[in-house]
């Protein structure tokens, strides 16, 4: 069981709601708890996040690889000199797939760690930070700025685009990224192709969430579009205006009608896209 | 939160929300019932009473009386007298006491808090 311990700075006073939708229509914070390093005793960089069906939380941390069974926090593989950027959880195999400095693999049981380093093609080696990891389609994606490396779980393969790419994102089973030239690729097969007409080119993407016909494009710059087969179109420009100067890392869609939108200077904001309402 | 600086976030299996920052990490209870209503949503003071109308919640403090609603942000009715506010709801709807340690009041709320203009009725 987590242990609550609020900070109480300023806090006036508490109250308690009914559950459910009447609960979420009303003002208010959400109780927040912060772990501080000092707490985790690890890096101050937290980057992604993952999860196992024991409910176990797992943080890729600057300094290594955080584990969280509610009560107290583990480190793995800690100060190897290359800082974690991505995890994902494989249930079929229950391995936690990491990404982190010129170096990718996974933890089996007993946190014993597989580099998969020795099985990309010769010529591919040359890759920096891998900021996402993702399955899809039976295979774990590794996505770099130089490539996308593909595991299948027995071999490993590259898509490449000229130019090399930004980040990359998983919506629907899809994975998408961005060349450099600011264009939305998708992987079909082995290769990169542009699947929707888009607006914005110049900056780049923050987020791509399944929406109607298409899909969202978040920039970093606060525009929001939709893109479908037939076109691409402003949406949600009230946001849009809230988010501009903010400087999105990432948005991530809720189980329910909610995105969120983590920022760089302006900390979160929670959007309902049925509403048109956020929080922040 | 404490900190601005938002990297990425993460919903469990519990639907809870953990967020990656640039010097810590985060959870924020989505599924929690508890809301905290305090000076981020502008309600300034220490916490006395609330109550439920039709239109929303009111809250009573000691700088005076606060109708969140469905804003980002709380309005403050009512501040004018004093530091210590007492407030019960009267049977009659619409009616409420609110009043201070030298004299109790009686106003006339309208129910719509969009009208900010309260009325006194009585006073002692």
């Amino acid at each position: 069981m987590l242990h609550f311990e609020y900070n109480m700075r300023y806090i006036s006073f508490l109250i308690l709601l009914l559950m459910g939708p009447q609960a979420r229509a009303l003002s208010g914070k959400y109780p927040i708890r912060n772990f501080m390093p000092t707490e985790y005793k690890a890096g101050i960089q937290n980057i992604d996040f993952a999860q196992n069906r024991d409910m176990a939380i797992f943080v890729a941390n600057n300094l290594g690889v955080l584990s969280f069974n509610g009560n107290t926090w583990e480190r793995h593989d800690f100060k190897t000199g290359k800082k974690k950027r991505s995890l994902a959880f494989d249930e079929s195999t229950n391995r936690l797939y990491v990404g982190s400095q010129g170096e990718f693999g996974f933890f089996e049981e007993d946190w014993r760690y597989v580099s998969l380093i020795d099985q990309i093609p010769p010529g591919f080696g040359d890759f920096d930070e891998v900021w996402d990891v993702f399955l899809a389609n039976s295979n774990i994606y590794f996505c770099t700025f130089q490539g996308i490396y593909v595991y299948d779980g027995q071999s490993i393969t590259v898509i490449e685009q000229e130019g090399g790419i930004e980040r990359s994102f998983l919506a629907d089973g899809k994975i998408f990224t961005q060349s450099q030239q600011g264009r939305l690729l998708e992987i079909e097969g082995s290769k990169l192709v542009q699947p929707y007409p888009q607006g914005q080119t110049g900056t780049k993407i923050a987020g791509v969430i399944p929406h109607d016909e298409g899909y969202l494009l978040v920039y970093n710059s606060g525009q929001i579009e939709l893109a479908t087969p037939f076109g691409v179109s402003r949406k949600y420009d009230a946001l849009s205006r809230a988010l501009q100067g903010t400087y999105v890392n990432h948005v991530l869609q809720l189980s329910d009608t909610r995105l969120v939108i983590a920022t760089q200077t302006s900390g979160l904001f929670l959007y309902d896209l049925q509403e048109g309402t956020w929080k922040q | 939160m404490e900190s601005n600086a938002c990297l990425r976030s993460f919903q469990d299996y519990s639907g809870n929300l953990w967020v990656g920052m640039q010097n810590r990490i985060a959870l924020i209870h989505l599924n929690s019932p508890m809301r905290f209503l305090n000076q981020e949503i502008n309600i300034q003071g220490s916490g006395y009473e609330a109550f439920e109308t039709v239109d929303g919640t009111y809250f009573t403090t000691s700088n005076g009386i606060y109708f969140p609603g469905k804003e980002r942000r709380s309005r403050c009715i009512s501040a004018r007298y004093g530091k210590y506010w007492l407030t019960a709801l009267m049977k009659s709807p619409g009616n409420y006491m609110q009043g201070t340690t030298q004299a109790y009041f009686f106003w006339k709320m309208p129910l719509n808090p969009t009208h900010s203009r309260i009325q006194m009725v009585y006073g002692r």
